[in-house]
């Protein structure tokens, strides 16, 4: 089945993508391009950076601007699936959702009017197999986001090696944290993967932040 | 004791959505996962209760075989609960019920309506689905919603069907369902 995929550049969404093109052909990645911080559906830090993953992996990337407003999100979200529906004859869309219900509520509504099938591969996964999950598949990403006590700026462009999983686990237990950080507490981005031709270099980057929230601003990056 | 998982998915890729939920669930208690086309009536002697796993919206290729289901079921004598498309085969097959046209995404309030052995009260559930079941001779149904009939329990047999996703927020209903 041609499917296309919900697309980030996070773990989530690439894992996603790796599971579903295990049977299916990944015809094109969508990404949602948010000019809001702090979006309601859609994962934001170094989205810009997404073309340069679709690049190393050679799948067509559909690009799509949204304001980032609550209900303007969903209707861009719409145009965007119905744009890979007509452009790339997609038979289904693949998403990184976990476990909020809002996210893949709205997305499945979407798809069943547009007669699309909807894959979330990761539904209901514990945070900690999918951490273990990245480790195994050699999925390497970095945290371009933090938004929690007591994470502070160290953990910006930290890779989400099994170190760094450690320390998110013990968060877990002393913070309550979302050790994958389902509830908005980190956000991340995939730099090398089994699917990339090519890893990614990042060149340039600032971090910003104060208060137990920041973000990594990449400034400069190339395919390696 | 011993669980059969059966998936109803026609694609594979759903089964981490709709099969490996339940598996996560049952965790330590022994279960094998298996789809429905692997499973004949000699095999399911092995297990002492089956939980028939839902599938996609978009998935209605089970519907197909609700004869096979028919004949594989019939005489199956531990407990059996089915989850949405599972409710759908064995309410079609044990109650002789035709399906509704029903589309229901998102969460819907559940109203307890018959004391059982699954859940209580008044709570809230996931539903995914295009069809409802009908009430039908052989079941009582023990919970509804504003739209439709969530839960039914068939009058002799401990077999029940959900029509709501208990992987989703209701785990326990499970965990419940594996102590009848």
């Amino acid at each position: 089945m041609k499917l296309g995929v919900l697309f980030s550049g996070g773990k989530d969404s690439y894992l996603a993508l790796q599971y579903a093109s295990e049977d299916h052909e990944i015809s094109c990645l969508l990404t949602l391009e948010s000019k809001k911080e702090d979006s309601w559906m859609f994962h934001t830090p170094a989205i810009e950076w997404t073309r340069l993953q679709a690049e190393s992996m050679k799948i067509e990337h559909l690009v799509q601007d949204t304001s980032g407003l609550k209900e303007e999100e969903l209707s861009d979200l719409r145009a965007i699936i119905e744009s890979a529906k007509s452009e790339y004859s997609i038979k289904g869309i693949v998403t990184g959702a976990l476990a909020s219900v809002y996210q893949s509520t709205r997305i499945q509504v979407i798809c069943n009017d547009l007669g699309l099938w909807c894959f979330n591969p990761l539904w209901q996964m514990p945070q900690n197999v999918l951490l273990q999950e990245l480790l195994s598949n050699n999925i390497e990403a970095i945290i371009t986001g933090v938004a929690a006590e007591p994470f502070d700026a160290s953990w910006l462009g930290r890779s989400i090696n099994s170190a760094c999983i450690e320390d998110l686990m013990k968060l877990e237990k002393s913070h309550k944290i979302n050790p994958a950080g389902e509830g908005g507490e980190i956000e991340s981005f995939v730099v090398e993967a089994p699917l990339f031709t090519k890893k990614i270099r990042i060149t340039a980057s600032e971090k910003h932040y104060s208060n137990f929230s920041g973000r990594l601003e990449i400034q400069e990056a190339q395919l390696q | 004791m011993r669980t059969l998982l059966i998936s109803t998915c026609q694609e594979a890729l759903s089964e981490r959505e709709f099969v490996r939920p339940i598996s996560k669930i049952l965790d330590k208690d022994e279960h094998d996962i298996l789809h429905f086309e692997e499973c004949n009536k000699k095999l399911l002697l092995n297990y002492d209760k089956i939980i028939i796993c839902g599938t996609s919206l978009q998935d209605s290729f089970y519907l197909e075989y609700l004869p096979f289901f028919d004949d594989l079921l019939k005489e199956y004598t531990g407990s059996i609960i089915g989850i949405c498309s599972g409710m759908q085969i064995l309410t079609s097959i044990f109650g002789v019920s035709g399906l509704i046209d029903n589309l229901e995404i998102g969460t819907v309030e559940i109203n307890t309506i018959e004391p059982n052995k699954l859940f209580e009260g008044v709570f809230q559930a996931y539903n995914l689905h295009n069809y409802s079941v009908r009430d039908c001779d052989n079941f009582t149904i023990v919970a509804n919603s504003k739209n439709s009939i969530q839960a039914v329990k068939h009058v002799t047999k401990e077999i029940y069907g959900i029509s709501f996703h208990p992987e989703v927020r209701n785990e326990e209903i499970i965990s419940n369902f594996l102590k009848i």
